[in-house]
């Protein structure tokens, strides 16, 4: 019975019930956005979307920000509610810590997905895709 | 659901997201994201509402408290609507949490 148990795959556990879906904004300097997106990978976000931009914020506002570069990186990652807190108080600690790393990161609720393999997918829920199969 | 901040996204011809910007300034906005786009609609659209599209475009994501979005979104219709050059349409979404926005005065770390 333990040998049994031993030899299952170890998969994920899944979240109580369907999670909801949150579309994570993270507004970055363009040199530091390749390093968020691979942060952001380690809360089990499999889909980011990434975009030049450009700030506007007027000088003396980026100054307090400590935002000076205007060149920017947009990162849109779908993330799971559950991991989207941990995710943003990651970030925010990274925005502090790390030098030319400021930024700043904000969720949407999403109140609809097409199709479950989709969400299967942005929801990383590798155990109800296993199942399926 | 009544959530502390809100994003306005507002879709604007290129090059008119200055206008869009000095706008939402003026009812307390502080800075924006611009990204480059490019617009699509149905040829039959356009002709019926007489509003030709122009593919390339600006969109302005603002990031802003609440109680300014009714005063932002009203500015931007007058200053950059449909029916001015810049043929901006613009729209809320509620954010539901924020992290990095640093409060004037706030000591930054070096």
């Amino acid at each position: 019975m333990e040998e049994n148990r031993r030899k299952k795959p170890r998969l994920p556990e899944p979240p109580g019930a369907l999670q909801k879906l949150k579309l994570l904004i993270v507004v970055v300097n363009r040199n530091r956005a390749d390093f968020y997106t691979d942060f952001l990978q380690s809360f089990e976000v499999n889909l980011q979307l990434k975009m030049n931009a450009r700030g506007t914020a007027n000088s003396e506002l980026l100054h307090y920000l400590g935002l000076e570069e205007s060149e920017k990186r947009v990162l849109f990652a779908l993330i799971r509610e559950d991991q989207a807190a941990p995710a943003l108080q990651a970030l925010d600690e990274k925005f502090r810590t790390l030098r030319g790393g400021k930024g700043i990161a904000y969720t949407v609720p999403l109140s609809g997905v097409a199709g479950v393999a989709i969400y299967q997918f942005l929801s990383n829920n590798r155990r109800m895709a296993k199942e399926k199969k | 659901m009544d959530y502390a901040y809100e994003m306005i996204v507002c879709i604007v011809n290129d090059g008119f997201s200055e206008a869009v910007m000095d706008a939402a300034k003026e009812f307390g906005a502080g800075g924006g994201t611009v990204l480059f786009a490019r617009g699509t609609a149905p040829q039959e659209a356009e002709s019926f509402f007489k509003i030709p599209v122009h593919p390339e475009k600006e969109l302005v994501m603002i990031l802003v408290p609440r109680e300014l979005r009714d005063n932002i979104l009203h500015a931007l219709y007058r200053s950059v609507g449909l029916k001015t050059p810049g043929q901006g349409i613009a729209f809320s979404l509620p954010v539901d949490s924020v992290v990095g926005l640093s409060q004037p005065g706030q000591e930054e770390p070096d």
